[in-house]
């Protein structure tokens, strides 16, 4: 097979070198390591050697003549080949190597220029590999992209000055309706100052910083300013408000009141035997209210703010085919609050009791023959979204009866909700080694003094049931009071 | 003053071992990394540079790194170098294949592709590497040493390094330390003349390099780098006291580069004659015509290696190129060790 | 639990480690015969012997390499230098070779070892003397940086740094090691890459370390009487940084202040800060402000050094400002 001398690439930056002097002629003997040409690169003059020895067959260039890195410079004929013939054979440009290498051809194949129809006949290019076209593995072809093989070959008018006017050029060429979205609204004039944070508590409360005045250096709205804001409740639409409240898909629907068959006949009874649900409930609650000794506390919660909320948020979620429950908000809020009087969240096995840094809520489900009771674990760390999707998941599973054993325990804090039967107020009995369980009750319209006036108002009652061996009434009260007031100023669920 | 010098001249004293085989394995080796590096050449100078980066050329010197590479001992030793590294490391046993995928950064690469030409290490036969800032690697050389020392092992460090790195500060610190505490150094200067294209006679006040020893207090020789039976039998010497804990020696091993300082070198500050001068001092031809003379080689016996190292560097390229790059994973990999970060 | 010094706590470190391993041992500029040129190996050579504890010549850069190579043959060097700021003249042996090696390997030699020594401002020692190195090597992948506050936390960190098996760039100040602080009896070790909430608070997070803690929680003090609740972090380590104490604190309070001795242009607190306002953007109330020496060389006059340092009511001044007070 006959030798192809290519112009070689000398340095990173070599992209072409000049032949300045022929050292053999054609038909001369070359020795292996003989130099048979100057090169003028653009940092030195070269010798160029002989990497095999041959005939050199062929001058492909002439003294003087700039060549491309890789471009053929010269031919050897090996042992048994006809210098003339194939001096014949590339000057009709029947080589590998190409007279004048385009980028394409070095990057197609990385090494060896691309095969000519001529050549390809002729016999493949020498132990070709197809590695370094595939490369084996994709996620280097990223890094390799911006490598410096590539660049070399790029054209030379690609300066940085070219480049530069390229960019400016095409973003000019851009539709004004592609301009990149800015933080603040375009309609805006002039730019607000605004805090990261206040920004997002406002966005999530539905506040016109417009209507803000800011305290901040220069007026910056602070998340102060956000929160001293009055909210603007009228907003929320009046179907919203009416809707029952608690999830209508995360509870048993309620017998309906048309179902006034008798169910057990006159002059009957009916003997039932205990389902071994029933059985255990039977025994722990017993167990329960015998050995802790319950006192009870009832608060009133205004929920026309977070019922307004969610209104918003299910608005905008709708797409998502996500509807909070006011039950999410609670068990958000309850996370917030059982953190800061970890008093309730705690378990006492008689002797000790060990808070938790971790809300484990415990959610009473009904199911035809009795309750169960999944557990929504670490609900501290998680979003409004999170606590639907993962508590409806639960309750559907404990319908089906479909829950694995610890998904039904290790709670921290229960709560036990009658919202959906429009039940006003109830006690629950605690679930041990818990110590504390909350009752919520349904969100209905009740005539309030609100701002000194007899008003309509969304109010619910929760109910805490607590362990006065480990409780004390003070602590449960202080307790209910942050859960109201989170609930009833929701954005402080952002703080 | 003071100064005791016990390296004494080489005799070259050949001993007849049995049939030269020893020697003959020897001759393969520097045929061996002559080859290596001239396909190398070949290789980084093909369009589309499969070979980046910076790469330093052997050719010239193989007697030194061959000569070391016979007195030392694997498991106990200890040899680091600059970057030109190559031929250390394939004296030293590192398979071809290894080192040229390492230069192609191939993750089959003996350093994973993370180091490339300038940085070849082979942690199991004790060859502490490669090293790119010159002179940056002396102290370690000497820290190899100290830690023969202190674990009493007889184990001997060899530091290498170029004329251009003993204008460094840090070759005056670790030549003062390992003498301090007599540690089992053995600092080898290759003096190729040439520090990239600065000859010794302009970076040097004192041209006869050796002499810089004795400010030190340590034993030094200069000797032929060209004749590897030089170069083992000095080398020998300074093992010799080392192992026995009777502290460092400084060596000058003179030889030449047939190549350029690195690949985009012209070499236009040496003479053609210079060059075809020490063509003919080649220490791989003086070694075979050694050999030959003594009848442990003859010329079928060098066609036939010229032949398997031909072969073994051809299948080195086609490894290297047919091994696939790093993964991307592999980025943050080898920074810390695998228990950060929360080592107890 | 017993109080000791900040210096007999890295002794305690260093003996224990030494007692335990013998392949640690401790080099350095007049670290053994002269006792430590700040006592802090006092009675070290007495104890071990000429062997483990080294005085080194002068020569940084040469004591610095030869740990390294003793660190990749096999050993645990600690290499004491008397001052960082000395160690610039073996910076291409730190960044080059103890960083470097393990990666350009390819993951065959780690580099355990440890380097040691006062960092910062002392007491008008002038330009030369005064450097704050924290962010010329919390820079580098490769290094481990610790810059602990207290005795408990040094020898507790430090003695995991012996252990670690990546190199560890141990920062003290010749002004803390005075410093008294309470250390148990028993063994103990921290873990690097750890902050410490040294002062919980609700207002405002105070980001610090090393010498730093000290005047921090001073100024904590200063802003209770202004009835502001500063919580004070030392994030102890520099690299790898424990950034989730950090935002854990800034989602808690909004606002944050960094105190660092360092100059201000590219400084480690300028380092911090960076990633700060990527990570906490949407939680921050202000804009992270810090609290950095002035942007001079170190003067020698004790009045311009006094004035060129981080203070306490620099500190104050700056908290108040990111409250908008």
């Amino acid at each position: 097979m006959p030798v192809e001398i290519t112009m070689p690439q000398l340095s990173d930056t070599m992209t072409e070198g000049t032949l300045t002097a022929w050292r053999k002629k054609e038909g001369d003997a070359v020795k292996e390591g003989e130099v048979i040409a100057e090169i003028e690169t653009d940092k030195a003059n070269m010798d160029m050697e002989a990497f095999e020895g041959g005939t050199l067959a062929y001058q492909a260039v002439a003294e003087g003549d700039k060549a491309q890195v890789g471009a053929l410079l010269a031919v050897l004929a090996q042992k048994g080949e006809d210098p003339a013939a194939l001096k014949k054979q590339f000057a009709q440009g029947g080589g590998q190597a190409s007279t004048k290498p385009t980028q394409k051809s070095v990057e197609s194949n990385n090494g060896k220029t691309e095969p000519q129809p001529a050549a390809a006949a002729a016999g493949g290019a020498q132990g070709a590999s197809s590695h370094d076209t595939e490369l084996g593995r994709g996620n280097i072809e990223e890094g390799r992209a911006q490598s410096r093989r590539e660049s070399v070959q790029e054209p030379p008018e690609h300066t940085s000055e070219a480049l530069s006017r390229e960019a400016s050029q095409k973003v000019g060429q851009r539709p004004a309706a592609a301009k990149l979205p800015s933080a603040a609204p375009e309609n805006e004039p002039p730019r607000l100052k605004v805090s990261p944070l206040a920004r997002r508590i406002a966005a999530s409360m539905d506040v016109d910083l417009q209507s803000v005045k800011g305290s901040g250096p220069g007026g910056r709205i602070v998340q102060r300013d956000v929160m001293e804001m009055p909210q603007s409740h009228g907003q929320s639409s009046a179907a919203d408000a009416q809707r029952p409240p608690a999830a209508k898909a995360a509870a048993p629907k309620p017998a309906s009141p048309l179902s006034l068959a008798p169910r057990v006949g006159q002059g009957h009874s009916q003997v039932v035997a205990l389902s071994k649900i029933r059985s255990v409930i039977a025994q722990r609650l017993q167990h329960s209210k015998q050995t802790i000794p319950h006192f009870y506390e009832t608060i009133d919660v205004d929920v026309e703010a977070v019922l307004a909320l969610r209104a918003r948020l299910n608005k905008s979620m709708e797409k998502e085919g996500i509807r909070l429950s006011l039950a999410d908000f609670l068990a958000k809020g309850l996370a917030i609050a059982l953190l800061s009087h970890p008093e309730l969240n705690s378990t006492f096995d008689g002797k000790e009791i060990t808070r938790h840094g971790d809300v484990n809520l415990g959610m009473a489900v009904a199911l035809p023959d009795g309750l169960i009771v999944p557990v929504l674990r670490n609900v501290q760390q998680m979003g409004l979204r999170e606590i639907r999707l993962r508590s409806s998941d639960l309750v559907e599973r404990a319908r089906n009866l479909k829950l694995r054993q610890e998904e039904m325990s290790g709670a921290t804090f229960t709560v036990s909700n009658l919202g959906t039967f429009g039940v006003r107020e109830f006690s629950a009995i605690i679930n041990p080694p818990e110590v504390a369980i909350l009752a919520i009750a349904s969100a209905q319209k009740r005539a309030v003094v609100f701002n000194d006036a007899i008003a309509a108002r969304t109010m619910m009652s929760l109910t805490l049931s607590s362990d006065h061996r480990c409780v004390d009434g003070a602590t449960a009260a202080e307790f209910l009071r942050t859960l109201q007031q989170l609930l009833e100023e929701p954005g402080l669920m952002l703080v | 003053m003071g100064v005791v010098n016990e390296l004494t001249e080489p005799k070259l004293a050949r001993k007849a071992s049995t049939d030269g085989s020893a020697e003959r394995q020897r001759l393969r080796m520097m045929m061996l990394i002559r080859r290596f590096e001239e396909r190398t050449y070949q290789e980084y100078t093909k369009p589309g540079q499969r070979i980046g980066g910076f790469c330093h050329l052997y050719s010239g010197q193989e007697a030194v790194a061959v000569g070391i590479a016979s007195v030392f001992q694997k498991g106990k030793d200890f040899l680091i170098t600059a970057y030109r590294d190559h031929g250390h490391s394939l004296a030293l046993g590192m398979d071809p294949k290894a080192a040229m995928a390492e230069m192609f950064g191939r993750s089959t690469g003996c350093s994973k592709g993370k180091g490339g030409s300038m940085h070849f290490f082979q942690a199991e036969v004790g060859n502490l590497g490669g090293h790119g800032i010159v002179g940056g690697q002396i102290p370690l050389g000497a820290g190899a040493g100290f830690s023969c020392w202190y674990k009493k092992t007889g184990g001997v460090a060899f530091t290498l390094f170029g004329d251009g790195a003993i204008n460094q500060g840090v070759f005056n610190e670790s030549l003062n330390l390992a003498s301090l505490w007599k540690l089992p150094v053995i600092f080898i200067v290759e003096n190729n003349h040439m520090a990239m294209g600065t000859q010794v006679e302009r970076s040097s006040a004192e041209v006869e390099l050796s002499r810089r020893g004795s400010g030190y207090n340590m034993p030094h020789r200069s000797f032929d780098g060209n004749d590897i039976d030089q170069v083992i039998e000095v080398v020998s010497q300074a093992v010799s006291r080392a192992r026995q804990l009777q502290g460092p020696s400084y060596l000058v091993a003179n030889t030449y580069r047939f190549r350029g300082h690195s690949m985009s070198d012209a070499m236009k500050y040496r003479s053609k004659e210079e060059q075809e001068r020490a063509r003919s001092r080649d220490p791989i031809l003086m070694y075979e015509n050694r050999l030959r003379e003594l009848k442990w080689v003859d010329t079928d016996q060098v066609e036939q290696m010229e032949k398997e190292v031909r072969e073994l560097v051809n299948e080195a390229v086609k490894f290297a190129d047919d091994s696939p790059h790093p993964d991307l994973g592999e980025l943050y990999k080898d920074i810390l060790s695998e228990t950060y970060p929360l080592q107890k | 639990m017993p109080e000791m010094q900040f210096r007999e706590a890295l002794r305690q470190a260093m003996v224990e480690e030494m007692q335990r391993d013998e392949n640690v041992f401790l080099m350095g500029e007049e670290v053994g015969e002269y006792n430590g040129a700040y006592k802090v190996s006092e009675g070290m050579l007495a104890k071990f012997g000429p062997r483990r504890v080294l005085d080194t010549p002068i020569s940084e850069a040469g004591f610095t390499g030869l740990g390294i190579g003793a660190a990749i043959c096999g050993l645990r060097p600690i290499v004491e230098y008397m001052s960082w700021s000395f160690s610039f003249v073996a910076f291409d042996q730190l960044i080059n070779n103890a960083a470097n090696v393990r990666y350009m390997s390819g993951g065959q030699f780690k580099v355990p070892i440890v380097f040691r020594g006062g960092n910062g401002i002392a007491h008008q020692l002038g330009a030369t003397h005064s450097h704050r190195v924290d962010a010329l090597y919390a820079r580098v992948p490769g290094l481990i940086v610790v810059a602990p506050s207290t005795p408990f936390d040094a020898k507790g960190l430090l003695k995991t740094s012996i252990r670690c098996d990546d190199p560890v760039i141990f920062l003290e100040s010749e002004l803390m090691l005075n410093d008294k602080g309470e250390v148990p009896d028993e063994e103990y070790t921290l873990p690097l890459g750890v902050a410490d909430v040294k002062k919980e608070g609700q207002d405002i997070t105070i980001i610090c370390w090393s010498k730093m803690v000290k005047l921090c929680l001073k100024a904590a003090v200063a802003l209770a009487e202004q009835e502001i609740d500063a919580e004070v972090i030392d994030v102890r380590t520099l690299r790898p940084l424990d950034e989730q104490t950090i935002l854990n604190s800034i989602r808690k309070t909004h606002r944050c202040v960094i105190v660092d001795e360092d100059w201000p242009y590219c400084g480690m607190g300028a380092g911090i800060m960076a990633r700060l306002q990527e990570k906490a953007f949407d939680d921050l109330d202000a804009p992270i402000m810090r609290v950095c020496s002035e942007d001079v060389p170190a003067p020698f006059n004790h009045y311009l050094e006094l004035a060129m340092q981080p203070s306490v009511e620099k500190v104050v001044k700056r908290v108040n400002e990111a409250l908008y007070r």
